[in-house]
This record gives C-alpha cells, sequence and structure tokens, in this order.
C-alpha cells in the first residue's frame, strides 16, 4: 500500500509540473498578443504634422552655430545639436539666408550669407539617413527598441522631403535667387568643416 | 545608408553590381544589406545581376567573385558585407583585369581596406568603433552595479563612412 501511495504521489506530482510547464495556445493567438506591427509612415505622418511645425521654429541660426563651434565645440554640440547614436556625428536643424549659386540635378549649390559666407548643398537627391530625425530631437531611443523600427521612421521622414518638400521648392527656384531656408545638418565632431555642407531642406522660400 | 548612397553617386545611377553578403545565418549580415539596399533600390538602372554569400571570409569572396566574373563579366560595382571580403573581391577582379574598372565597397574598416581606399583600390567602407562599444559597456555596467537600471534596450553606434576624402583628412 505505502508503495502504492508513493507511485500515486509521484505521478501526480509529474502530471502537475508537467501541466504547469507546457501551454499551448493557437499560434494566431501568439500573434494577436505580441503587438500591432510598428507603422513608421503613419508615425512620421503624425510627427510631420503635429510635432515638427513647432521644432522648426527653434532651428539655431547656421552662422550662430558654426561661430559656436569654432569658440566652445563641446558646449555648443551639447546645446544645439542631437543624436541617437553614440558616436561623432552629431545633427542639429539649422535655419539661414542663401543665394543660389546653381540648381543641378541631385542637390542645389548655394552660397551661405553671413558674416563670413560659405557653400553648402540643399540635397534634393540623396535625401538619407538619419539627420533629419536625429536633428528634430523628437524621436527617443527608449520608445523604440527594435532598431529597425528606428530606421524606419528616418526613411519615411527622408520620403517627406523627397516626395513634398523638394517638388515644392525646386522647380521655381533659379540661379541667383534669394532664399530663406531651414534644414538638417550633420556634423562630425573630429572633422568639422562647414564648406560644401550638405543640407536637407525642410523649408524654402524664395525671398526678394 | 551613407554607403549606398556613396555607392549610388559613385555608379552615376546606373550599371550592373554585385553583392556578396556575409553569413546568412548572421543578423549583422542581412542589417548591413538592408541598409544599404534602402537607398540602392530606388534607382532602377542598377541592376543587381548577383547576390551570393562568401561568409564573411576573403579566399570565399575572392573564390565566388571568380565565378561570377564567368558569368557577368560587365559589373560596374561590388558591395561587401565586410572589408575582408573586399579584398577577396578586388583580388579576384585584378586577377581578371577588371580592378580598374569595378568599383568595390566594403564594411568595417579594417586597416588593410583603408589602405587599399587610399591606393584607389577600393572605394569606401564602413567604420566601427569596437573601443567605443567596449567603453560604453563598460560604464553603463558600473552605472548599472551603483544602481541605475534606466537603459535603452539597445543603443546605436555610429557608423563612419570612410572614402579617399575621408582618409586625406584623417
Amino acid at each position: 500500500m505505502n508503495k502504492f501511495l508513493k507511485y500515486a504521489i509521484i505521478l501526480v506530482a509529474i502530471v502537475l509540473l508537467g501541466y504547469n510547464s507546457i501551454y499551448i495556445k493557437k499560434l494566431s493567438d501568439v500573434k494577436a498578443t505580441t503587438g500591432e506591427k510598428f507603422d513608421a509612415a503613419v508615425y512620421v505622418a503624425n510627427l510631420w504634422k503635429e510635432k515638427l511645425p513647432a521644432r522648426m521654429q527653434t532651428a539655431v541660426d547656421i552662422n550662430t552655430l558654426k561661430t559656436s563651434i569654432e569658440k566652445d565645440g563641446a558646449g555648443a554640440f551639447d546645446k544645439y545639436t542631437n543624436a541617437l547614436a553614440i558616436g561623432n556625428y552629431r545633427y542639429a536643424l539649422v535655419k539661414g539666408t542663401a543665394k543660389i549659386d546653381k540648381v543641378g540635378v541631385d542637390d542645389v549649390a548655394v552660397m551661405i550669407n553671413g558674416d563670413a559666407p560659405f557653400k553648402a548643398s540643399l540635397l534634393t537627391e540623396f535625401v538619407y539617413g538619419n539627420a533629419l530625425r536625429d536633428a528634430s530631437g523628437l524621436v527617443e531611443l527608449k520608445e523604440f527598441p527594435n532598431t529597425s523600427d528606428l530606421n524606419s521612421i528616418s526613411e519615411e521622414l527622408n520620403k517627406m522631403v523627397r516626395h513634398k518638400i523638394v517638388p515644392s521648392f525646386k522647380p521655381g527656384l533659379k540661379t541667383g535667387d534669394s532664399i530663406e531656408f531651414i534644414g538638417a545638418i550633420e556634423l562630425n565632431k573630429e572633422h568639422i568643416h562647414f564648406d560644401d555642407i550638405e543640407l536637407i531642406p525642410l523649408s524654402v522660400k524664395i525671398v526678394h | 545608408m551613407a554607403i549606398g548612397k556613396y555607392f549610388v553617386q559613385q555608379l552615376n545611377k546606373t550599371g550592373n553590381y554585385v553583392e556578396l553578403l556575409g553569413l546568412v545565418g548572421d543578423n549583422n549580415t542581412w542589417a548591413r544589406s538592408k541598409g544599404f539596399h534602402s537607398v540602392v533600390d530606388n534607382y532602377k538602372n542598377l541592376k543587381m545581376v548577383a547576390q551570393q554569400s562568401a561568409d564573411f571570409d576573403r579566399n570565399k569572396a575572392m573564390e565566388v567573385m571568380e565565378s561570377i566574373l564567368q558569368a557577368h563579366p560587365n559589373i560596374d560595382g561590388v558591395f561587401c558585407g565586410n572589408d575582408a571580403m573586399a579584398m577577396g573581391a578586388y583580388q579576384a577582379l585584378l586577377s581578371a583585369g577588371k580592378a580598374d574598372k569595378v568599383k568595390v565597397f566594403g564594411f568595417d574598416g579594417a586597416d588593410d581596406v583603408i589602405a587599399a581606399i587610399n591606393d584607389n583600390k577600393v572605394y569606401a567602407t564602413g567604420m566601427q568603433f569596437p573601443l567605443v562599444m567596449a567603453q560604453t559597456a563598460a560604464v553603463f555596467a558600473d552605472e548599472y552595479i551603483k544602481g541605475k537600471r534606466d537603459f535603452p534596450q539597445k543603443i546605436p553606434v555610429a557608423v563612419e563612412m570612410v572614402t579617399k576624402k575621408m582618409c586625406r583628412i584623417m
């Protein structure tokens, strides 16, 4: 009898352990509980409409940024730039005025006005990378544990520039025009240069 | 993405190219490939004539490139998932007498590829910073031991593109 009781207890223990160790669920139910796939297009459309316009108004004058970096690099990078990744690249939202030198196929060559004018390119074709996402300061790393989602935000923002912003100003531009601009730039802390800097345009207005 | 952009610019948005992938089971292989294609696939006149794995290995890359060149002798560019494969691909192109015509791009920032960029053998690579990664990990570990718990799940470390122009600055 003792032997029978012993085996019965072992059997009950195995059944209980087994029952609590194995869960069988429908694959469709599991997929449903893992959350919806991140829709970067919807996220960016909302960001573009609700948050970016206000953020653009805080863009720093490109000459102020240049002078600040020349005087106090570390302080200026902390104050005016942002980056989600660790490294030398920093990104800033900048504004200024410029004169059109040449309207090219892939970019618009401009001369940035200031005490020491310098050349720059408004990118109109090769709008890629994280400059706009990071310069905006609107995307938090902690909100996006998936790197692919973070990259897709950049892709969608860049698409907006290529498909909405560029067609809104490029066809009307000609050499000699004066413009006001707001855009995003990338700076390398170890190799700082403003001459020939590439600028992703967010707003370009012809001024007379 | 920066290498993809530079690749398109150097090929003037047109031509045939080859992609040499790393280990197909490795996450980095596809992350690099996806970043590259997120730019290059926007240009319909750029045609990928072959995409093959060379396991991140220099010798295998040379062999794979040799066989690809037999099937596709007219190519304009090669994108490789790491620098060892870029050097292997360059060796195959050199043997086939095509090293001057075909533009090779790597990834990692290995010393021999930086030297090859300086010598006009390779066009560009993506410089990674393992020292920064190690330092950051050590700093975060120290902060964790001291009680901090508020960390992002993932923190990207920027990859810097190295071209001949950058080599001159460096």
